[in-house]
């Protein structure tokens, strides 16, 4: 048991809290909020396994770009504010929700953790340099790839979008 | 460091995601519930990459592949593209059946084209709220 | 042995003709009269180039020759050769002398036809065929001319195509011919597949070092050849093949497509010899087609009828003979009769062409007394049926005289019932022709009560000379072509003669008596209903309607069965795939979230599964 174990387990703790709260909890606005304290913990656990770049990319992507999206989606779905008790599908279906939920991580963790039991690994001063050349070198045409990739999820948002508003109605939300 | 906090980690996200998606009746929280199982698939990656020795091209020469981290970069990446289409179908699935409900059974065909669904969606509740005259199957 | 000049002959002798119908038939629309013109020339040069092949041919053995070289077949060796001696040598001139005498007659008789000079050319075509077969050394050419002889006589046959009754005779031809051929290809299968070759020479050596007879091959072949031959159960096709235009008929029972089964049966001769079961089949078939068609013949209503009836008997008397003769004779016999049935058959055949022009159809009620003040026709169709009815000293008498000197030789069973068939037989042609030939010279014809348009006018002028010189030519041949044989080693046996000839007298004899009696024609003894029965023959029509009405019903069951039965386990997979995907779209309403649990629920099973069974 190291220091790097404990903060880990540490930051572990609260990212499996958050991210319960943030699929339980009866505000709406809340549950976005708490998934960015679950991806923000998550980004401190890259940091404690060091892989720093990740780390920073979560936070700048994830907790900045993508939550900022949820929040406005939510905003513009005219999500209500304060607690609602009817967030949740039908009792049986989260009865069989957690079954599932449950049966997922036991699965994971019945295939995953034999194989790293034994295994103590050193985590290396930084990893920056090394990824950044990985980045460029070995796997440039992947990323070349996705960022073809985000244009056309882009190009896509913007039709979807747009088809709905040429199939000539006014839009559902505006009307109410 | 041992590895099974880590993974422990990425099976408890997985489990959680898996309820939240399947928990959730606001399509926008459904989306919370699958970022979280994509978190849990790059805690794992993360947690794997610590392992990762340096791909060997022969005697003398080896590369450092980081396959393990620039993954789980590549997947934030996808998570931001898929988000956005994701969002853009949530908000238009707003706009014309007026509710993101995913437990409310859909009323006829959905045709955006003909007023009938939104006269539909327009007796079945608050839109953005549960749906009030939705029960179980 | 292999005389070159032979073998260069007879490649010309199957050249020429194919050669012939190429040119004529691409000349036939542009040029009609040019081609018609080839047709007719290069007929007259085949029979020229038939008589430097005999001439050449060796007395002794075979002379063998190249056509378009070997062909390899993975195992199966395919000389592609041509074989002849001298018997073979004699019925190539045969064929090649009667197609010349068709082709000329054929420039009268179809010049007012417009598709005569395509007629002509076909014709080449099917006397290249019969050249083929006669001369092939190698069991592919025989296949190959057998082959286009059958589509040669569905043309033929289904000339007038305006007429539903003739397109109606050629698919029946062709369908009862292929129908039958089935059995001579897998023959030819056995065979090659039992020596590795297509070979004749080689295929003989093989069975004659003792192998045991292949007679399941030889039987199946005789399968084809009853169907080319009109044997018994295929009879009902040749007198539905009068419905072609008379040369055509002349051609195809004079020297070709009937004829073929007795040039391979005659070829395969050493085969046969050593196999008395294939030998047995066929004198039964041969002995049962000889005499049931002759009583037919007896009794048909018209010219055309009678002489079909009467080649499907002559035809099954040169099979007897082939089946009936003992090893040692080496078929002559039947080969002989094959020659002499060639000659008077077409003279036959092509005076009845002349006697339809003259009386404006062939039914006997239009001809009767027809015959009367046309020169040459009365005495060479009389010559012709005298050569039928076996009277001395035609080529008909002294042939006939041959199968019977081979059937009396024979010791097998076969043989005996040959024999006793062949006597009747001979009876009972002597009839039918004397019954022709007294209803064609007296009496007073009816008129026609339609003008018939297929029907050519009667020869006058240069036509004239052109048509009774063949029909001349071929009666002069009939009377003293016997001669030939003669000469060639035939021998006539005084009391065989005697006894075939005494019955033959017998059977003019009753059919001149029967003549006397009102009306003057010897088959109205018969009662009416059998007389129209055997119009018919015997509705045996009617019986392959049935049949093939059978096989049909058959197949139908067979696809019942297999729809209802073989398939019925994949159907059944699938109805119940589409029911169950049917009641889950129904019990479905299109939940996201119920659809979105079963999903995930659904894969984590799989991944369950997957991981389980993995372990």
């Amino acid at each position: 048991m190291t220091t790097r174990d404990i903060v880990f387990i540490c930051f572990a703790v609260l990212a499996a809290g958050c991210a319960l709260l943030a699929v339980t909890t009866k505000q709406v606005v809340h549950a976005a909020l708490w998934l960015v304290a679950t991806l923000g913990t998550i980004a401190g656990c890259y940091f404690v396994l060091g892989a720093e770049l990740v780390g920073l990319v979560q936070l700048l992507i994830y907790v900045g770009a993508v939550i900022i999206l949820v929040i406005f989606a939510l905003m513009l779905t005219r999500a209500p504010i304060g607690k609602h008790d009817d967030l949740a599908t039908p009792g049986w279906q989260r009865a069989i929700a957690a079954v599932v939920g449950a049966s997922l991580t036991a699965l994971i963790a019945a295939v995953v953790l034999p194989v790293v039991t034994d295994a103590a690994v050193d985590i290396p001063a930084s990893t920056n340099k090394g990824v950044s050349a990985a980045i460029f070198g070995v796997w440039v045409w992947p990323f070349e790839l996705l960022s073809v990739l985000l244009l056309s999820a882009l190009i896509g948002a913007f039709i979807v979008s747009q088809v709905v508003r040429a199939a000539g109605r006014p839009t559902g939300g505006e009307g109410r | 460091m041992h590895l099974t906090a880590p993974v422990l980690l990425s099976a408890v996200l997985a489990g959680i995601g898996a309820y939240g998606v399947l928990a959730r009746r606001n399509a926008v929280l459904v989306l919370i519930g699958v970022e979280l199982l994509l978190s849990s698939a790059n805690v794992l990656l993360v947690a794997m990459s610590t392992q990762e020795r340096p791909y060997v091209l022969s005697e003398t020469t080896s590369v450092a592949m980081y396959g393990g981290q620039v993954m789980t970069i590549f997947i934030i990446t996808l998570a931001a593209a898929e988000i956005v289409v994701a969002l853009a179908i949530v908000l238009a699935m707003f706009r014309v059946i007026g509710h993101i409900d995913v437990t409310a059974a859909p009323e006829g065909e959905i045709e955006p084209a003909t007023d009938e669904p939104v006269a539909a969606a327009a007796s079945a509740g608050d839109p953005g709220s549960p749906a009030q005259g939705v029960s179980g199957p | 042995m292999t005389s070159s000049t032979a073998s260069t002959f007879a490649q010309l002798l199957v050249a020429v003709p194919v050669l012939a119908a190429v040119v004529s038939l691409i000349l036939a629309r542009s040029a009609p009269g040019a081609s018609r013109a080839v047709s007719a020339v290069t007929a007259v040069l085949g029979f020229l180039v038939s008589v430097g092949l005999l001439v050449n041919v060796p007395a002794e053995g075979f002379a063998a020759a190249t056509t378009v070289g070997p062909l390899q077949v993975g195992e199966l060796k395919v000389p592609l050769e041509l074989l002849v001696d001298r018997p073979f040598a004699v019925v190539a001139l045969a064929v090649a002398f009667v197609v010349a005498c068709i082709q000329l007659y054929s420039v009268w008789y179809m010049a007012t036809d417009p598709r005569g000079a395509v007629f002509q050319a076909i014709v080449s075509m099917f006397g290249a065929a019969m050249l083929l077969v006669v001369l092939s050394g190698d069991l592919l050419l025989t296949l190959i001319g057998w082959e286009v002889m059958g589509w040669g006589s569905y043309l033929l046959i289904g000339h007038h195509t305006f007429r539903r009754s003739a397109r109606r005779a050629a698919m029946k031809a062709f369908l009862l011919t292929r129908f039958a051929d089935i059995g001579f290809v897998l023959g030819i299968v056995a065979l090659a597949a039992q020596t590795g070759t297509t070979r004749l020479a080689v295929i003989f050596e093989h069975f004659g070092e003792g192998a045991a007879a292949p007679t399941a091959a030889l039987v199946l072949m005789l399968i084809g050849i009853a169907g080319k031959s009109g044997l018994i159960p295929f009879h009902d096709w040749l007198p539905d093949a009068m419905e072609g235009p008379t040369p055509a008929s002349a051609l195809i029972h004079g020297a070709t497509m009937v004829a073929a089964g007795t040039v391979v049966v005659g070829r395969l001769f050493p085969l046969y010899a050593e196999s008395t079961d294939a030998r047995l089949v066929l004198a039964v078939l041969a002995a049962a087609t000889t005499v049931y068609t002759a009583v037919m013949a007896f009794t048909q209503n018209d010219v055309k009828k009678l002489l079909a009836y009467s080649t499907m008997s002559q035809v099954a008397l040169m099979l007897g003979a082939l089946a009936a003769a003992p090893a040692e004779e080496h078929g002559a016999a039947g080969l002989d009769h094959l020659v002499s049935h060639a000659v008077f058959k077409a003279l036959l055949f092509l005076g009845a062409g002349w006697l339809a022009a003259i009386g404006g159809g062939t039914a006997f009620a239009l001809l009767r007394g027809r015959m009367k003040g046309w020169g040459v026709l009365p005495v060479s169709f009389g010559l012709g049926l005298a050569a039928l009815a076996g009277i001395p000293p035609t080529i008909g008498f002294v042939s006939k005289d041959g199968v019977v000197a081979a059937a009396r030789e024979g010791t097998t069973t076969g043989a005996h019932i040959v024999l006793y068939a062949t006597y009747l037989t001979v009876f009972l042609t002597a009839m039918y022709a004397t019954r022709a030939y007294l209803v064609l010279v007296s009496g007073d014809p009816e008129e026609p009560d339609h003008h018939d348009d297929s029907h050519t006018p009667p020869p006058t002028g240069s036509s004239y000379t052109l048509v009774a010189g063949v029909i001349g030519t071929l009666g002069l041949l009939s009377l003293v072509g016997g001669a030939a044989f003669l000469v060639q080693g035939a021998h006539i046996d005084p009391t065989v003669a005697a006894v075939s000839v005494g019955i033959a007298l017998l059977g003019v004899l009753v059919s001149w008596a029967l003549s006397r009696r009102p009306g003057g024609d010897p088959a109205t003894v018969l009662s009416e209903s059998w007389a129209r029965a055997t119009q018919v023959n015997l509705g045996t029509d009617r019986v392959y309607a049935g049949f093939a009405a059978g096989v049909v019903a058959l197949a139908r069951v067979v696809v019942r069965l297999d729809n209802a039965v073989v398939d019925a386990l994949p159907r059944g997979l699938a109805s119940g795939a589409t029911a169950t995907g049917g009641a889950a779209d129904r019990a479905h309403r299109g939940v996201p979230s119920t659809g979105l649990l079963a999903v995930l629920s659904g894969g984590l099973i799989v991944l369950v599964l997957g991981v389980a069974l993995w372990r």
